[in-house]
C-alpha cells in the first residue's frame, strides 16, 4: 500500500481534511521538536514553538503550493521561530544585567574551552560536550549542522530551509564541522565513542 | 600544515561533491596522507555526534497543537465575522470620533489656558481688530449660547463612541450605508 507523500496530505488538509493534518503532525513532531530542542535546548519551549509551527502550517493551509517540499516549508517556520525566540532571549538577558545564569551568554558566546573541554571530559558526558561545542556556532552555522546531521536534510534543502546559495550552505557546513572536529578533538581522538 | 584540499575532502565525504570532482577526491585521498587522517577524523566526528540525545514530544503535544488551533479558529472568526470593508469603516468612524473627542475635551481646556493668558494679552494687544477682542470674549465667557449647542453637538457624537467601541453596534454601522 502506497503512503501518502506530505505533499498529498498537504493538499487535503488545503481542502479541509482534518485526518490528513493529524497524520502530518503524527510524521513531524518528533522530528521537529528535535530539532527545536537542539536550537534552543529546553524541552518546553521547543514544543512551544513546535506546536507554533504546526499552527501556522495550518492556519497557511489556503495558501499552501506544492512546489517546496513540506520539511522545507516546516523547518523554515520553525527556524524562523527558534532564533526569533533565542535573540528574545538573548535580550532579556542583556536587560537583566547581573545576573548571570548559566544560560544564554555563556553558550551563545562560548569561550575559548580547550582547557575546559578537556576537564569537562572527565566529570561530564558527552552529550553535554556536543551540545556546547553546537552550542557556540553562529547561529547560522548550527542550523545548518543540526538539520545536516540530525534532521537528515540534504545541503540542497538546508539552503531553501535557510534562504542562502547551495554554496553557501557548503561552506557553512564546512565552517561548522572545521569548528566541532577541534573543539571535540579530545574526544573524537581519545576513541571515547 | 594544512592541505588545500580540506573542504573539497569535507564535501567528498559528506557527498556534497559532483561526480567529476568526486573522483578527483579519490584519487587525492589515496595520495595524501594528511587528508586521509583528516577523513578519518570528520567519520569519527560524525559518529561522535551522535551522543547528543534530543528531546521527544511529551504525551499532551497533540493536544497542545489542537487546542491552539481552536482557539486560534475562535478569533478568526471573531475578527472577519466583520469582513474587511466594514473594518475600514469601523476604523475610519473611529478616527473621526477620537479627532472628534480630543477636539471636544481640549476646547475648554484651550479656554482655561487661554483666560489668564489672554488677560495678559489685552494690555499688549496694540491693534484692536474686530476679531481679536470676539474671540477672547468668547472664550472668557463661560457658555455663550453656540457654544452651548457645539458642545451638545459634539456630545452626541461623544455618545456615540460608547456605541463604536461596542462591536455588535459597529457591524451595524456600515450595513446601514450599505443599504
Ligand atoms: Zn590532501
Amino acid at each position: 500500500m502506497a503512503v501518502d507523500s506530505d505533499v498529498d496530505l498537504m493538499l487535503r488538509v488545503r481542502q479541509g481534511d482534518v485526518s490528513s493534518f493529524d497524520e502530518l503532525l503524527r510524521r513531524y513532531r518528533a522530528p521537529l521538536i528535535r530539532y527545536l530542542y537542539r536550537l534552543v535546548r529546553d524541552q518546553a519551549l521547543a514544543e512551544d514553538l513546535a506546536q507554533e509551527a504546526f499552527l501556522r502550517v495550518y492556519n497557511a493551509r489556503h495558501r499552501y503550493r506544492p512546489d517546496a517540499r513540506f520539511t522545507t516549508w516546516l523547518y523554515r517556520i520553525a527556524t524562523n521561530l527558534a532564533l526569533n525566540a533565542i535573540r528574545d532571549a538573548k535580550g532579556r538577558q542583556r536587560q537583566d544585567s547581573g545576573n548571570s545564569g548559566e544560560d544564554s551568554e555563556r553558550s551563545f558566546e562560548f569561550v575559548d574551552t580547550r582547557v575546559s573541554v578537556e576537564q569537562e571530559m572527565i566529570e561530564t558526558d558527552r552529550g553535554r560536550m556536543i551540545r556546547e561545542a553546537i552550542e557556540s556556532l553562529p547561529e547560522n552555522q548550527r542550523a545548518a549542522v543540526i538539520l545536516h546531521k540530525y534532521q537528515d536534510v540534504d545541503y540542497r534543502q538546508i539552503a531553501k530551509v535557510l534562504k542562502v546559495s547551495e554554496s553557501a550552505v557548503k561552506s557553512l557546513l564546512f565552517r561548522a564541522y572545521e569548528t566541532l572536529r577541534v573543539r571535540l578533538e579530545p574526544l573524537v581522538r581519545e576513541g571515547l565513542l | 600544515m594544512k592541505c588545500r584540499e580540506r573542504e573539497n575532502l569535507f564535501l567528498f565525504i559528506h557527498q556534497m561533491l559532483g561526480s567529476d570532482e568526486s573522483e578527483r577526491m579519490r584519487q587525492h585521498l589515496a595520495k595524501c596522507t594528511e587528508c586521509a587522517r583528516a577523513a578519518e577524523e570528520y567519520r569519527k566526528l560524525d559518529s561522535a555526534l551522535d551522543h547528543w540525545v534530543a528531546a521527544e514530544p511529551s504525551p499532551w503535544f497533540d493536544a497542545g497543537v489542537r487546542a491552539r488551533i481552536e482557539s486560534s479558529a475562535r478569533k478568526k472568526s471573531w475578527l472577519f465575522g466583520f469582513g474587511r470593508p466594514r473594518a475600514l469603516a469601523a476604523g475610519v468612524a473611529a478616527i473621526v470620533v477620537i479627532v472628534v473627542a480630543v477636539v471636544v475635551f481640549d476646547h475648554p481646556r484651550v479656554a482655561e489656558i487661554n483666560q489668564p493668558l489672554s488677560s495678559l494679552e489685552q494690555p499688549v494687544t496694540i491693534t484692536p481688530g474686530p476679531r481679536a477682542p470676539t474671540t477672547t470674549a468668547s472664550m472668557r465667557k463661560p457658555l455663550p449660547p453656540e457654544e452651548q449647542l457645539k458642545m451638545d453637538e459634539n456630545l452626541s457624537v461623544l455618545e456615540d463612541y460608547d456605541v463604536v467601541a461596542n462591536f455588535d453596534a459597529l457591524s451595524e454601522l456600515p450595513q446601514a450605508r450599505e443599504n
